[in-house]
């Protein structure tokens, strides 16, 4: 098997389009560069493309992965170059390299990095907000209330799943923060449920609206739980 | 700057891919003041809009000139618009996100009546008087065009003018009068009265109407013997050598067609008497098969979509239709590009086109006999026979299909119960040929779809003159059928009777309906087309408001009224659409005139040669 794994940017415009609106737009430009692509059998052939973590409408990022299936190799270094004829402003492909066989991009992903901004109703000095961060991932257990589809409660404490998290930047009412969070199939939290819960706890009161994401970084782990690039997987 | 304050409201809408702009192939222009700004206006949602053929064609026909650039705008969805107004921004322009009071012309493309209040609520958006009187010369032109521009009367108080017919010419002309009246200063007025001086545009201040006491029209008249008595429509004469785009815009988000369109053909020669394409947009031209292999090719190379739509009114009827698709097959098959119709005809022709598609990909089945009995479809002129439709579905069942769409019409002219009946019939004989087919060569089992829309009589068919069907009438038939059809197999469809009337209304109405289009919307009606904002209620609110009986427009009328679109020359003959009608109330049907020419009247009038 030929897979190529890309990294690829989603900024600007582009951060607005639904995950599937970005596969269809993606199969688009394969198409228009004359991918040789790999299609699944069937009465509607589609070809074999996967994606490493969906993001939300509105969420840029600046590293995200795909893998697509080929049935010839192709010149990795002049798909990259040549690119800027067939990509719409706002996403672009940064790297690709070739695997043989690999588990799906999407069971690869352990955890992800984000930068987020909020506006909040108060303006702040960075000394304080940091002193809060601080405080609220001390705690021992931080928690909050879901309802699952059998109208339980159920309560998640999302302490396990914070990796890291900083304040980046305060100006004002502008706050930003740097979050490293687990992602994927053995536990996943928002970015968004993270900083939403820190505000509660400061009582932040956020302007509505005003809040931005972006993803820049993508991880997996190897046999020593050290984080490492989807790029380096064996 | 408008254009961030935008990317701002664009966090909080739903589905906010279809505001971005910034679409592959979107034309990118460097805006200057001597530049002609054009706004092409869709009045419905961009998913609807995108989906038109003829947008993208005018678009590359305008922004080929070099110092226009033409924008596209749409209706943005509710929840979009409410932020737009409480933040008090306008609507705006695809391309460059600028405030569409800017335009020197907004052009709205007519191609459902149900859209009318949206023009206005676009203007509105961004405080442009609704009233052609009322605005100022810092205010755009607005300009229509479209099939429903063939009766531009409802809105002859809104549009300050019409362009009636197709073709990249007339736009030519347009700009170029355009250019002069920036150079010269030109006002409004001046403007108007040489463009209406150019073949196909109707500027409907210059003329003037009377009324009987009845209410029916008693004259139409230009205002001044400078400005034409008829308005002839505008052809493309050669397909072949006219502009077609192999660019098109490529929508991020789901559209309705989001496929490669490619026309193969203009107009119909089946002579459906319900059919208002059908004559409008005679005479046939076809493209040759190596124009529509070369569009193919270059329209998958610049947009990478995975599937073709070969459109036309009727697709099989080209007359090199098979080689042209059993070639596009053999030449996209390894990238999987499917091939998709929109409806079938029910002949061999078809079984056999449909086997060669569905080895790439399977698509879904639609057939129109429209109506459900020999009597009724002989009455129409449908050239579908139950022995046709029996065969083809045999065939196509016996081949692996187990799905198809049948759509039907009711309320037309002379309709009866048992008409009614043969739907359900048609229904029910569908799935029993599904079972006599031996199980080992069948797949799944059989589903069957009867979609109903109501008949709307509309002008320059042979049924311009019947009634429309009243809403009472409609309901009952529905539910008639509603209760015939218990077939478990068998789904029934069919269009609310409300909207149905109200286009009826409008289709054929006359100028007097400007005030009742701008009261309703005044009362809040948008988004007519879509049943979750219909609110027929504030419309009778309207016509009660005006003074109006709906009623009047839905009445079937005599060949001697005057017609409030009879000043316009499509090319079809009066006498013809008489005959036609005449032949319909006596079940006489009049062959397809790719066979013998059944006299229209188009090659006289129009083209000036045969057809
Ligand atoms: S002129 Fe004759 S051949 Fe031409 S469209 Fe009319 S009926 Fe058909």
């Amino acid at each position: 098997m030929i897979i190529l794994r890309i990294q690829y940017k989603k900024e600007q415009n582009m951060k607005f389009l639904s995950h599937l609106e970005l596969i269809k737009t993606v199969e688009r430009i394969f198409r228009r560069m004359q991918l040789p692509m790999s299609f699944s059998q069937g009465f509607n052939p589609k070809p074999k493309i996967a994606y490493a973590a969906p993001l939300p409408v509105g969420v840029e990022s600046e590293c995200d992965f795909l893998d697509v299936e080929l049935t010839q190799k192709i010149d990795v270094d002049a798909f990259l170059k040549n690119q800027g004829d067939y990509m719409p402003t706002g996403l672009w492909f940064v790297e690709g390299k070739y695997f043989n066989k690999t588990k799906s991009l999407m069971s690869l992903v352990t955890d992800s990095a984000y930068i987020a901004q909020i506006e909040v109703s108060e303006p702040h000095e960075k000394a304080f907000v940091e002193e809060q961060l601080k405080a609220f991932l001390s705690q021992d257990v931080i928690t909050y209330e879901k309802k699952n589809k059998k109208n339980k409660i159920n309560v998640i404490d999302i302490k396990p799943l914070i990796q890291e998290a900083d304040v980046l930047f305060v100006e004002a009412n502008r706050i930003i923060l740097k979050v490293l969070v687990t992602t994927g199939s053995s536990g996943n939290l928002k970015p968004e449920q993270l900083v939403k819960m820190f505000a509660d706890y400061c009582n932040f009161e956020m302007v509505p609206g005003k809040e931005r994401y972006k993803r820049v970084d993508l991880f997996t782990r190897d046999e020593q739980n050290k984080l490492i690039s989807l790029f380096e997987v064996k | 700057m408008l254009r961030n304050k935008i990317d701002d409201i664009l966090y909080l809408v739903e589905k906010p891919s279809r505001y971005i702009g910034d679409e592959i192939n979107s034309v990118k222009k460097t805006v200057t003041t001597e530049m002609i700004r054009y706004g092409f206006c869709f009045p419905d949602v961009y998913e609807v809009g995108m989906s038109h053929l003829g947008s993208h064609i005018l678009y590359g026909v305008l922004n080929n000139i070099e110092d226009v650039y033409c924008e596209r705008v749409y209706a943005p969805w509710s929840d979009c618009e409410a932020i737009l107004r409480r933040e008090n921004l306008p609507l705006f322009t695809h391309e460059t996100r600028t405030d569409i009071k800017e335009m020197d012309i907004l052009n709205f493309t007519l191609q459902y009546e149900l859209s009318y209040t949206n023009i206005l609520n676009m203007l509105n958006m961004s405080n442009i008087p609704l009233r052609s009187k009322d605005r100022s010369e810092e205010d755009p032109f607005i300009m229509a065009g479209g099939p429903c521009a063939y009766n531009p009367e409802p809105l002859a108080e809104i549009v300050d003018f019409f362009s009636l017919g197709e073709g990249e010419e007339v736009f030519i002309d347009l700009m170029n009068l355009y250019r002069e009246k920036k150079k010269n200063n030109w006002t409004k007025d001046e403007f108007l009265r040489k463009v209406a001086l150019v073949d196909g545009i109707y500027v409907p201040k210059f003329y003037e109407v009377t009324y009987n006491e009845d209410m029916t029209l008693k004259s139409f008249e230009p205002i001044s013997d400078e400005f034409p008595k008829k308005i002839q429509k505008r052809i493309v004469e050669d397909m072949n050598g006219a502009y077609y785009p192999t660019n098109f815009v490529l929508p991020y988000t789901d559209t309705v067609h989001d496929r490669a369109m490619i026309e193969i053909f203009r107009g119909c020669t089946r002579g459906c008497r319900f059919c208002q394409a059908g004559m409008i947009y005679r005479p046939v031209r076809e493209k040759s098969k190596e124009v529509i292999l070369k569009s193919a090719r270059d329209i998958l190379e610049n947009t990478g979509y995975e599937e073709i739509s070969l459109t036309s009114l009727s697709t099989l009827d080209h007359s090199d239709i098979k080689d042209t698709i059993y070639q596009m097959i053999d030449e996209h098959q390894s990238q999987m590009v499917g091939i998709s119709l929109p409806s079938l005809r029910t002949d061999d022709l078809a079984v056999d086109v449909l086997q060669e598609i569905q080895k790439i990909r399977k698509t879904g089945l639609t057939f129109a006999p429209e109506a459900g009995t020999q009597r009724m479809r002989d009455v129409i002129n449908k050239g579908v026979t139950e022995q046709d439709l029996d065969e083809t579905l045999m065939k196509i069942f016996g081949l692996g299909w187990s799905r198809v769409k049948l759509y039907f019409m009711i309320g037309l002219p002379t309709e009866t119960y048992e008409d009614l009946d043969g739907i359900n019939d048609l229904g029910n004989r569908s799935t029993w040929l599904f079972k006599q087919i031996p199980a080992e060569q069948r797949q799944g089992t059989v589903s069957v779809t009867l979609s109903a829309s109501n008949f709307v009589p509309k002008p320059f068919t042979p049924f311009q003159w019947m009634a429309q069907d009243t809403l009472e009438t409609f309901k009952e038939k529905q539910k008639y059928l509603r209760s015939k059809i218990v077939n478990k197999k068998v789904k029934f469809n069919y269009h609310d009777a409300e909207t149905s009337v109200l286009e009826g209304v409008f289709a054929r109405g006359d100028r007097r309906l400007s005030e009742v289009l701008i009261k309703a919307y005044e009362l809040g009606c948008v988004f007519d087309g879509w049943q979750e904002f219909f609110n027929f209620e504030k419309w009778m609110q309207a016509f009660e408001a005006c003074g109006i009986d709906y009623k009047f427009y839905n009445r079937e009328r005599s060949y001697e009224e005057l017609l409030p679109w009879d000043f316009i020359d499509v090319g079809v003959r009066k006498a013809f659409l008489i005959r036609e009608n005449e032949n319909a109330i006596n079940g006489v049907v009049t062959a397809d005139c790719r066979q013998q020419c059944v006299g229209c009247g188009i090659n006289i009038d129009l083209i000036g040669r045969d057809c």
